[in-house]
């Protein structure tokens, strides 16, 4: 959830919107089956991903997607 | 002396002990937090690492998970902190920069995949069934003098860091790591490397949180990753150093000893509870403590033992 607001941008409801989405839909994508039979990535980590989204995030790009407040 | 009387003892000694560990862990949090205002909730994650390393290296062969390296066990703690240490550095170098409320997100968020990675790598750890071929130092010693001598060389480890900290505390380094923590910006003017102070402390409290989990993963003679919750070591750790007094060593160890009773104690009360309420009682624990961390925070807000400034200054009473 932190992600999700963290990506948009904290106090943009447009940015939650679209947070929410792509963590959502990237935390799915990972453990589709892309280039084998195995999950690309195993649903055990499905919670590390969105961290890791997070983490990355407020390192590279701390105000979010849409500009929200500055952390 | 009859059974009763030494299973008390033992039980106290055994309280003793986990509370000295927890302060190690609170000692760590005190350099990161009480020094030089570091807001780290992700202590369960260097705890992790300390843990795993040390068991992984001292313990015998075994098809389940990583072993076979046999060293002896006081390699295994100064493994946990060097490899404690190792994991901080790069996480410090990435994060450090974050300014405090967004460091302890960024700090939970690498916290919680460590843990995911301890309990999913089979390999490593034996996934979520743990590790219970954990060295046991002083084996030869039968199961009481066993106990006491785990008792006295936690003592010693918690007074030697104890000794430490305050000779660091008190040295130019530890004057400066304040300044860093009081007003950074002054602390930069006055041409002070800000960034790489903080990864100093960052590093060095990390590898006492290593070393705290490597004594407990000895002592308990298991770790697996049910032991490595966030509420029974990144929650229970800030509350010791917070009811104890942040800033102030002897009043992280006061503290985590203060803490760790309480919190032992109610196991003992919920005994004697009915038992559809012993259930219940085990989550009272939390809300108790939370209560605790409520009442300190109001009365005493600087702990048991607050910081001791070093030279007061007077203050003027403003209209």
């Amino acid at each position: 959830m932190f992600a999700a607001a963290v990506l948009g941008g904290i106090g943009q409801p447009m940015g939650a919107l679209f947070g929410g989405l792509i963590v959502g839909i990237v935390e799915e994508l990972s453990t589709f089956p892309w280039f084998s039979d195995q999950a690309l990535i195993s649903p055990d980590y499905k919670a590390a991903i969105s961290f890791g989204i997070l983490v990355l995030l407020l390192i590279f790009k701390p105000t979010g997607l849409f500009r929200g407040r500055l952390l | 002396m009859d059974a009763e009387l030494t299973g008390y003892i033992l039980y106290l000694v055994g309280l003793l002990t986990f509370a000295g560990i927890y302060s190690v862990m609170t000692l760590g949090l005190n350099v990161h937090w009480g020094m030089t205002g570091l807001f780290n909730a992700g202590i369960v994650g260097f705890m992790a690492v300390g843990a795993y390393a040390s068991v992984i290296l001292t313990s015998p062969a075994s098809p389940n998970f990583l072993g076979g390296f046999g060293l002896p066990f006081p390699l295994g703690p100064l493994a946990a902190m060097l490899f404690s240490g190792l994991i901080a550095l790069p996480i410090g170098l990435i994060t450090i920069r974050l300014k405090s409320d967004y460091l302890a997100i960024g700090t939970i968020g690498i916290a919680e995949i460590l843990r995911l990675f301890f309990k999913n790598e089979q390999w490593l750890g034996n996934g979520v069934r743990g590790i219970a071929e954990v060295a046991q130092p002083f084996s030869e010693l039968s199961n009481v003098s066993r106990q006491f001598a785990f008792l006295v060389m936690i003592a010693a480890i918690v007074l030697l860091i104890y000794w430490l900290l305050q000779r660091a505390s008190k040295s130019p380094w530890g004057r400066m790591m304040r300044a860093i923590r009081d007003n950074e910006v002054t602390a930069e003017a006055m041409g002070k490397d800000v960034n790489r102070r903080r990864l100093e402390a960052f590093v060095v409290g990390a590898m006492l949180m290593g070393l705290g989990g490597a004594l407990y993963a000895h002592f308990n003679g298991f770790i697996g990753s049910n032991s490595l919750e966030p509420v029974n070591t990144t929650f229970l750790v800030w509350v010791m150093l917070i009811a104890g007094g942040s800033g102030n060593n002897k009043g992280a160890i006061i503290g985590a000893v203060v803490v760790w009773t309480i919190w032992s104690l109610m196991q003992f009360v919920s005994n004697y509870l009915p038992p559809e309420w012993q259930i219940r009682a085990a989550y009272i624990r939390f809300f108790l403590v939370g209560l605790l961390l409520q009442v300190v925070l109001q009365r005493f807000a600087g702990g048991l033992i607050p910081e001791r400034r070093v030279a007061k200054v007077k203050r003027r009473r403003s209209a």
